[in-house]
């Protein structure tokens, strides 16, 4: 019989964020003024502070141009200046956008075609798959440098012109010794970041992976608070202003709310990896394992305001937790009973369960502040109905708003819910004419960029195609940044040109809805790398034709209605195409 | 944005249809009192909306333009068909004509639009049908599976004959499976909905049962399991063959119908000239 293969148990820290970190890097960056004054005896022996900078931090030395963040980019870590320049382009001017390709937020097929072109296309799409026109040798290469040596050798893309871009540009200057930090604001909320910054001169930064600065604000109140006032400063208020609760209340108001909210993140930030390993249909472990953040049974402290991520409402059914619903993105938790509570005066219990699906940021607004400012001047028509105590259980709770609960729990396991622009396709009503395919074979240059084919419960049926992510997980680690959110649409766009093939957004995709090809030219031939002679490799997926005059192609081509990409998100959106 | 459901498009889109018959009716009436001939009319509104229902086919290879959506043009298309077939009857008096090239104008204009109306039950009913029976596939994967199943079965046999020498399975796989499993089977039997030829197998595989030692019933299970999938790839291929088929009828019939008419235009004018 073969010896069993014995291995220590992977953990956090087996493999460094930067592999530079020596004790003489520590010790250098903890004098940093930012880091400075924490207080590194809250820390535990096993997450200390210098445990979480030597193994969640990295020194990254920066030349002239190099560009650090991106607008477009997935934000994952924050940057702490330690020596020289860096610049935030508030403002692109469109000419650098033309010269410096690695600056645009745009796809390479971000403009709409003419009436002409577009008719053009019937006749003159190519019948080779994946057909590229190279005009001139190199390509992105041209603005990525290489760093670092064997396995920690990255490509890090720069800016070949600073002066003109200086020139030409709106920037604002951020210098070491200003003792800010940059890009908390993307790595904390997980999204997208605004606006790129590139370094004016030579300069060192600390860079932070998202989990180090989680635990540095978790266990340092000083770091907490600074983090959290620089978050209250630049977005919270924009956050709450969104919310149909919120809007009837003066900006005074709104920010006495806002020095008393708490900012709280739960679950885990690359949960796409557990996700693909873990079986999905095992509901109850996949339940177990979500990190609870308010319980039914116990009292509400506040109200949740869902900042990023998702959470899971449940409530405890004999045996197992039943999933009800699921939030989103300004989805609130613990209103109804924050508002009984209000009115009656008595303790109420929460009914449901929150957890998080994933990840999940939220804002906890203190009970009093609920009580004191908001629901005293809600809109009658805002405020939860009162609800019949005496009415039974299954009389109350499945209303006609709701979803089917094997729908419900369908559209979580999947993790469904995370689409912008999810392709579901009804079942009862696809005659598998292929129109679909078709078309999107057509405003594709005949390559088609989903498949027919996916999950399906009951009638409807998830088809392989991007779902234009909420919560884009495809983005991080795009070394280029090819991969990036379109910001005017919000769709998930590559940038063919900046594509450098290395697959990571393929694989980080949990939907496998993203497809390395081999390129070829007009002629059909494949197109190789000049020093390794290798096929070049591009990603493809659904641009949502976002070049074409009218879009969805797919959508569009459907003559049986079978077919939508709806926003999961919206629910009265996706009720109303179910319930067709 | 709200979407209109089914139900309530579908009653508009008869609402608009029957209000536009009826103004029709007036404007027909109105024009007889005129005394001009009501045919000619009809006629040259029976052409434009034909040739304006073959557009929508021409859609199709257009998608990329801003041409309503093909679902909009699939409404269109299915009631201006039904508003054509209106037209129609009033245009023949409700009676086969007589002359031999307006009989088959006439039969050809009926098999496009029973066709039609055909199509759109099929469009409709067949996808439910597939699902309730059984998982739905694609058309062309259909060849892919049988010949997996098929392999499946002959691997099968022959393994178990191998272990076994058992004759029995030999037999049956020559006498029942080997054709059953070659190609699509039983597609009117499909259509119908009948089962027969189903549970005559089964229950072939049951009286062979009796002949088997324990791998050989094993075995046989496995095959009853091939065999149901099989009856379920048949009955997925024949429907969508169905869906697919009925257009060789509807599509062709239009262009001839087409063509005829053009030829019934020139030889009404030809014959017809100077009359109101």
């Amino acid at each position: 019989m073969l010896a069993d293969t014995l291995i220590s148990r992977p953990k956090r820290w087996d493999t460094p964020f930067g592999a530079d970190m020596t004790d003489e890097n520590v010790d250098r960056v903890i004098a940093l003024p930012l880091l400075a004054g924490i207080d590194s005896s809250r820390f535990s022996d096993t997450l200390s502070l210098r445990n979480i900078l030597k193994y969640d931090a990295r020194i990254i030395e920066c030349k002239r141009g190099d560009i650090i963040v991106r607008a477009g980019d997935y934000g994952h870590s924050v940057f702490f200046p330690m020596s020289g320049n860096l610049r935030v382009i508030t403002r692109l001017a469109p000419e650098i956008e033309a010269s410096e390709p690695i600056l645009s937020t745009k796809s390479h097929r971000g403009r709409r075609t003419g009436i002409w072109a577009a008719i053009k296309r019937a006749w003159y799409n190519p019948t080779i798959p994946e057909v590229r026109k190279y005009h001139k040798q190199g390509g992105i290469s041209d603005y990525l440098r290489q760093v670092g040596d064997g396995e920690e050798q990255e490509s890090r893309p720069y800016i070949s012109d600073v002066a003109r871009v200086l020139e030409t540009c709106e920037t604002v200057d951020i210098a070491s010794t200003d003792n800010d930090i940059v890009g908390e604001i993307a790595a904390l909320t997980r999204s997208i970041r605004t606006a790129s910054i590139f370094a004016e001169t030579d300069s060192t930064l600390l860079e932070v992976r998202w989990q180090g600065l989680r635990d540095i604000r978790k266990q340092d109140k000083n770091f907490r608070s600074f983090i959290d006032d620089r978050y209250r400063d630049r977005a919270m208020l924009r956050q709450l202003q969104e919310l149909p609760l919120l809007q009837h209340l003066d900006r005074e108001v709104l920010e006495k709310i806002i020095k008393q909210t708490l900012f709280e993140s739960y679950g885990d930030f690359e949960w796409n990896r557990s996700y693909q390993k873990a079986d999905q249909r095992d509901w109850d472990t996949v339940i177990e394992k979500e990190p609870v953040v308010a319980e039914g049974g116990h009292y509400a402290d506040g109200l949740l305001i869902v900042c990023a991520g998702f959470g899971r409402v449940s409530d405890n059914l004999d045996r197992g937790e039943r999933t009800l619903d699921y939030l989103s993105r300004n989805g609130m938790f613990g209103l109804e009973e924050l508002t009984e509570h209000w009115r009656t005066g008595e303790e109420v219990p929460l009914k449901k369960s929150l957890r998080a699906i994933g990840y999940l940021d939220i804002l906890r607004i203190p009970t009093a502040l609920v009580e004191e400012y908001i629901l005293p001047s809600l809109p009658e028509e805002l405020l939860p109905k009162e609800v019949d105590s005496d009415a039974l259980e299954w009389e109350s709770s499945d209303t006609p708003d709701r979803l089917q609960q094997s729908l419900i729990d369908f559209f979580i396991n999947n993790r469904t819910i995370n689409g912008s622009k999810t392709m579901l396709i009804n079942t009862s009503r696809c005659i598998n004419c292929d129109d679909c395919v078709r078309a999107c074979a057509v405003a594709h240059n005949n390559n088609p960029r989903f498949v027919r084919h996916g999950p399906t419960e009951d009638n409807i049926m998830i088809a392989n195609a991007c779902m234009h992510c909420v919560d884009p997980v495809c983005l991080i680690g795009c070394p280029t940044g090819a991969i990036q959110r379109d910001q005017k649409t919000g769709n998930i766009i590559i940038n063919d040109t900046t594509c450098i093939g290395c697959g990571t957004c393929a694989n980080s995709c949990p939907y496998d809805n993203i497809r390395m090809v081999e390129i070829r030219d007009v002629r059909g031939s494949f197109i190789h790398d000049t020093d390794s002679q290798t096929r070049i490799q591009k990603a493809t997926k659904c641009d949502l034709c976002q070049d074409l005059l009218v879009s969805p192609a797919c959508q569009r081509a459907c003559p049986h209605d079978a077919l939508v990409r709806i926003d999961m998100n919206d629910r009265k959106a996706l009720l109303d195409w179910l319930s067709r | 944005m709200t979407m209109i459901t089914f139900a309530a498009r579908r009653l508009r889109n008869w609402s608009i249809l029957i209000v536009a018959v009826a103004l029709s009716l007036v404007l027909f009436a109105a024009y007889d009192v005129t005394l001009h001939s009501v045919e000619y009319m009809t006629g040259w509104i029976l052409i434009v909306s034909v040739l304006t229902l073959t557009l929508f086919n021409l859609r199709k290879r257009f998608s990329f333009l801003p041409l309503a959506s093909a679902s909009t043009w699939l409404q269109f298309h299915i009631y201006l068909g039904l508003f054509s077939t209106a037209i129609f009857m009033i245009h023949t008096d409700w009676h086969l004509p007589t002359g031999y090239l307006e009989t088959l104008l006439w039969l050809l204009f009926m098999l496009v639009a029973l066709s039609g109306v055909f199509g759109i039950l099929i469009t409709r009913a067949v996808p439910e049908l597939q699902q309730q029976h059984g998982e739905a596939l694609f058309l062309g994967r259909i060849p892919q599976y049988r010949a997996q199943l098929a392999a499946d079965v002959r691997d099968l046999i022959i393994d178990t004959m191998k272990e076994t020498r058992t004759r029995t399975l030999a037999k049956f796989y020559s006498a029942h499976l080997h054709g059953y499993f070659a190609a699509s089977r039983n597609s009117f039997r499909h259509l119908i909905g009948s089962g027969r030829h189903l549970n005559g197998l089964l229950r072939e595989i049951e009286l062979a049962e009796r002949y088997l030692d324990t791998p050989g019933k094993a075995a046989l299970i496995e095959i009853r399991e091939r065999v149901l999938q099989k009856d379920n790839l048949d009955y997925q291929f024949t429907f969508l063959m169905l869906l697919r088929g009925w257009l060789f009828v509807h599509v062709p019939a239009t262009y001839a119908m087409i063509l005829v008419a053009i030829v019934h235009l020139l030889l009404v004018y030809g014959y017809g000239m100077g009359s109101p």
